[in-house]
């Protein structure tokens, strides 16, 4: 092992191994730091189909794409550290040689390595139950359904028979039918919201193919047991998302699965001064992918949460090739934090588009800007403006929640913008 | 009948609204962009197929206790529920490769449960 690196990337996931795989064709040499002890991130336990139509043109599991992309950084000299938590990075100063500091630790004990340009990929955790503060009894039996996933798909555990499921994003529904498949009854699956928060395709496949039900504006309202959950109680919401008194329901259940979310994973971002987004909960980042710390890169689900690996590769892979040429070029090949030549625009996102990420584009060049509504939208029009000035409209079409939207803005269009410009959405009847 | 079905196929993933008669042929569909999403719609309304995903235990591997598996092709989802109970009396050891064959011809449908996933 090297003491420092023209880039380290941390976090193993389809986000570190892409961005590590790009530097290295790049011509960085790298070094790759992963607390598990294998390489593959979240795709290891996402088993079911679903992934790589976009990128490798076929469908894959998470553990196929996943192995694709092993297979493809064993193939490099690229240095990959198991077991080994990144705890803190210091950024680069003259005191420390220009050398980002990264802290880590593993079995053998705490190092120190350096690096002149870092990808942070180090994805998202689940939001839990004391994030939407349930109320009731403190027992067993509750369980983020990520963490009930890794559970079945991984350790061969199973944690309950009868299951109530809340939140109908992806995770839940590939939950539900993951356990109806293993012989565990899912009673049903309920969602604040009055519409689904999964793919269309899941709600199909993992629902109306085993007959479970799904309720909307429906939350769970109690945990009731005494050592292990007995049952939960469920309420209708009104417009306001606030229970309705009189619509509760018990339903008898050992398992309550909650799958509300997930929050990216920024400590470590933080230590290094990182600015975040508060809209993504992910790091303010230009066009390249660099955080407001230079030399500092960010990409993948602790940028912002992805549906689809494969938009993650995409992205994992511009970060990773600007690292490299940021390390090899010493310094930012073309800066977008706008004082150098005031080719730099600012995006903002305007209701019901919730947020864009980049947040910094440049004028002399197209810009992919990826952007998620709300709330449904039956007929929108995406509108780009530059103060008053229109500078794109899209066509005329549906938007959900669920689905990472990506538009690319030309460069000719952009060259005429101020410094500031507005990603909106109008709403046709 | 009226049916909303859900082109996976590709990743427009297309949502169709057909209507079938009675010997389950379509009569009509709208929401497809191209003619894959009719093909797919007549095989959904008469004999669904999913890939179908799970894990077999595996033996001697450093860290995994759990191999996932995958069918190579799309399999009709009436056959899900006996190929699990296949795959619940399955084992194998390490090392195992990506493709690997655990299961051949299921169901004697000429499709094979491969390995998700190498583990050595
Ligand atoms: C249940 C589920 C179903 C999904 N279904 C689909 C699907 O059908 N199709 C699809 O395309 N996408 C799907 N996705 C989305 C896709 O899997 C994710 O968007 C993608 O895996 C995110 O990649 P990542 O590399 O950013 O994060 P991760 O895969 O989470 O990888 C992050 C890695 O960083 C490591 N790490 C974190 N902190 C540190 C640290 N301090 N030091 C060292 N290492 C660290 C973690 O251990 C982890 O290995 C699904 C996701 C989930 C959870």
């Amino acid at each position: 092992m090297k003491t420092s690196y023209d880039v380290i990337v941390i976090g193993g996931g389809p986000a570190g191994l892409s961005a590590a795989l790009k530097a290295h064709e790049a011509g960085a040499n790298v070094a790759l730091i992963e607390r598990n002890d294998e390489l593959g991130g979240i795709l290891n336990q996402c088993i079911h189909p679903g992934f790589g139509l976009k990128y490798f043109k076929q469908e894959l599991t998470g553990p196929e794409y996943a192995q694709r992309l092993i297979d493809r950084l064993a193939a490099t000299d690229v240095d990959v550290l198991l077991s080994s938590m990144v705890l803190s990075i210091e950024p680069a100063s003259e005191e420390n040689g220009h050398l980002h500091q990264i802290s880590l630790i593993n079995e053998t004990g705490r190092y120190v390595l350096g690096a002149k340009a870092v990808v942070l990929a180090m994805g998202c955790r689940e939001r839990t139950r004391g994030e939407i503060k349930i109320p009731g009894s403190r027992v067993s039996g509750v369980f983020t359904a990520g963490l009930a996933q890794r559970y079945i798909n991984m350790e061969n555990l199973k944690p309950g028979s009868r299951f109530v499921i809340l939140g109908s994003g992806d995770i839940g529904l590939i939950m539900a039918r993951r356990l109806s498949l293993e012989g565990m009854k899912v009673l049903g699956v309920y969602e604040l919201m009055p519409y689904a928060n999964g793919l269309f395709r899941n709600i199909k496949n993992c629902l109306e193919d085993f007959g479970i039900p799904l309720h909307l504006s429906t939350t769970v309202t109690k945990v009731i047991g005494k050592e292990r959950v007995e049952a939960v109680e469920v309420s209708k919401v009104d417009e306001n998302l606030r229970p309705i008194e009189g619509t509760q329901e018990v339903i008898p259940c050992d398992t309550l699965l909650l799958s509300i979310g997930l929050i990216p994973e920024n400590e470590v971002s933080r230590t290094a001064g990182v600015e975040l987004n508060p809209a993504t909960n992910g790091a303010l980042v230009n066009d390249t992918y660099e955080t407001s710390v230079p030399g500092i890169f960010s990409c993948g689900n602790v940028l912002h949460v992805h549906d689809l690996a494969d938009n993650v590769t995409v992205e994992a892979e511009r970060a990773g090739s600007f690292a490299a040429a940021y390390a090899l070029q010493g310094g930012d090949p073309a800066p977008a934090d706008g004082e150098a030549d005031g080719a730099c625009i600012r995006v903002s996102a305007a209701q019901p588009v919730g947020y864009t990420v980049p947040t910094f584009i440049r004028k002399d060049r197209n810009a992919s800007i990826y952007f998620r509504v709300r709330r449904p939208v039956e007929n929108g029009v995406l509108v780009v403006k530059s103060g008053e000035t229109e500078i794109f409209r899209g066509k005329a079409r549906a938007y959900k929640p669920s689905i990472m939207e990506c538009q690319i803005v030309p460069a000719k269009l952009l060259a005429g913008a101020g410094d500031e410009i507005t990603v909106s959405m109008e709403e046709e009847k | 009948m009226k049916m909303r079905i859900c082109c996976t196929t590709c990743p427009n993933e297309c949502e169709l609204d057909v209507e079938v008669d009675e010997n389950k042929h379509i009569i009509s569909a709208v929401g497809n962009k191209c003619p894959r999403g009719l093909t797919f719609a007549e095989k959904e309304v008469v004999d669904p197929e999913r890939v179908l995903a799970s894990t077999v235990r595996i033996d001697g591997a450093a860290h995994n206790c759990l191999l996932p598996v995958r069918t190579d092709a799309a399999l009709p989802l009436r056959l899900h529920f006996d190929v699990m109970r296949q795959l619940a009396a399955c084992a194998v050891s390490a090392p195992v490769k990506m493709g690997d064959v655990i299961l051949p011809d299921v169901c004697g449908t000429g499709i094979n449960v491969v390995a998700s996933r190498s583990i050595a």
